[in-house]
């Protein structure tokens, strides 16, 4: 029995029948009025001699002379933005060194004695309250001894000076009054006579305390001679006074004075 | 209220005690500690206190705002702390050329007012191995939380000089636990 179909049965020259022509789809109503626009907005690309116009209100009328500016400054960012990505934030020098040795000795104390940090050491639970009460009554009674006996002029201890000072006294007196009068010598002022005397005072003065003077009060270049005649010998000593008598009298006054 | 608030106060005469009472208040309990943590002893870290603020009275108006009102309080309290302890060590007789302040073990140990663990009594025992100034680093480093800029400030010793320190410090520390178990 043959089937009775009716797919062909109009199929004559190949054609599809007339109904199976129609598109079966359906677009929006002007779709394709706008399609053409919306892809320009897509692309952002302007279609010249279309008949869409310039002024549409997705493109600025100063677009395209904006755009070369508006191209170069997001360049621009971008630069920046990459250099930020890199190095946005600064960090001192050797940060990360001490960082570890900071990181080190908490995680030694978190050991060694716990996480707390609370105060171990106790008061009484009012002395704040009356702490500051006591440091009042205590500025007002300094202020009142004070008003009441005015702090004495005060006094700064000179014994060091007059130390140092007669030692330098004495120093200069042995070296320059026995050089000078060593050479006008007469019986009544013999120079045996006043280096005795003189001797007599330094022997108060230790040798130490007369370099220690020499050295903070001198800044000359006769230090060492000073200091070789303090530590000399006697028999040098009188050398050295032999040795100062072929000096010019008036090269010793100056000196002595320029001294002094 | 602000340190700069209570200066300007105190330069008024009208209202110097005020300032002066709300600096007592703000500042009194931190500089307390400060110096407690050094001279260990409740009645002599009284003592420096009132040392220290008696100071703060007669000097505040010469204070020059070039520095933060609380390091130079910490400085002055700093200093008297040390002054303190000098004449301690005289009294005591020891040299004051002894770094650290072994001398006060026994102050530690005899406070009534101590009241840590066996753990916090032995890091106090550490800490008084250490030189006196690594001790104060150590100290408001550690306990007063400070930074090092501030401290810095206060010892006038350099940041870096400062965190060199206060790992040094930890180091003994751990040290002194170690020979110590």
């Amino acid at each position: 029995m043959k089937e009775i179909n009716t797919y062909d049965d109009n199929l004559e020259g190949g054609e599809l029948p007339d109904f199976r022509a129609v598109n079966p789809f359906t677009v929006p109503s002007d779709y394709f009025e706008e399609a053409a626009a919306h892809i320009k907005r897509v692309c952002q690309l302007p279609f010249v001699g279309d008949d869409v116009p310039l002024s549409d209100s997705s493109i600025s009328p100063t677009y395209f002379e904006d755009l070369s500016e508006q191209i170069k400054l997001r360049i621009s960012l971008e630069e920046i933005l990459s250099e930020r990505k890199a190095s946005g934030f600064d960090i001192p020098a050797d940060y990360f060194a001490e960082a570890e040795q900071q990181i080190s000795s908490a995680v030694k104390l978190d050991t060694l004695v716990g996480t707390h940090k609370e105060n171990t050491f106790q008061v009484d639970s009012q002395y704040f309250d009356s702490l500051s009460t006591r440091i009042k009554e205590r500025i007002a009674s300094e202020s009142s001894a004070l008003e009441n006996n005015p702090e004495p002029a005060k006094v700064i201890s000179i014994r060091p000076w007059i130390k140092y000072t007669a030692a330098a006294a004495c120093l200069l007196c042995v070296l320059s009054i026995g050089a000078y009068f060593g050479q006008n010598s007469d019986e009544a002022t013999s120079p045996v006579v006043q280096t005795a005397v003189a001797e007599t005072s330094l022997s108060a003065i230790s040798d130490d305390e007369l370099v220690d003077y020499i050295a903070s009060n001198n800044d000359s270049d006769d230090l060492h001679y000073y200091v070789d005649y303090i530590y000399a010998s006697d028999q040098e000593q009188d050398e050295d006074e032999v040795r100062c008598s072929e000096l010019e009298d008036k090269d010793l006054e100056a000196y002595i004075k320029h001294m002094l | 209220m602000e340190d700069d608030l209570i200066i300007a106060k105190f330069a008024n005469e009208n209202t110097r005690e005020e300032a002066f009472n709300l600096l007592l208040k703000k500042y009194q309990q931190k500089i307390y500690w400060h110096v407690r943590r050094m001279v260990i002893d409740h009645d002599d870290a009284d003592d420096v206190v009132q040392d220290v603020f008696v100071k703060v009275w007669r000097n505040l108006e010469k204070f020059r705002e070039d520095s933060q009102l609380y390091t130079w309080l910490y400085r002055i309290a700093t200093n008297e702390c040390i002054t303190f302890l000098n004449k301690k060590k005289q009294r005591q007789h020891v040299s004051l050329d002894e770094e650290d302040s072994s001398y006060l073990s026994s102050t530690l140990t005899a406070s009534s007012y101590f009241n840590g663990d066996v753990a916090q009594m032995k890091l106090q025992q550490a800490l008084l191995k250490l030189p006196e100034k690594q001790r104060l680093v150590f100290n408001m480093k550690y306990f007063e939380d400070l930074k090092y800029e501030e401290i810095s400030e206060i010892v006038g010793t350099s940041v870096g000089a400062l965190k060199a320190s206060y790992h040094l410090a930890v180091k003994k520390i751990e040290l002194f636990f170690r020979s110590n178990d």
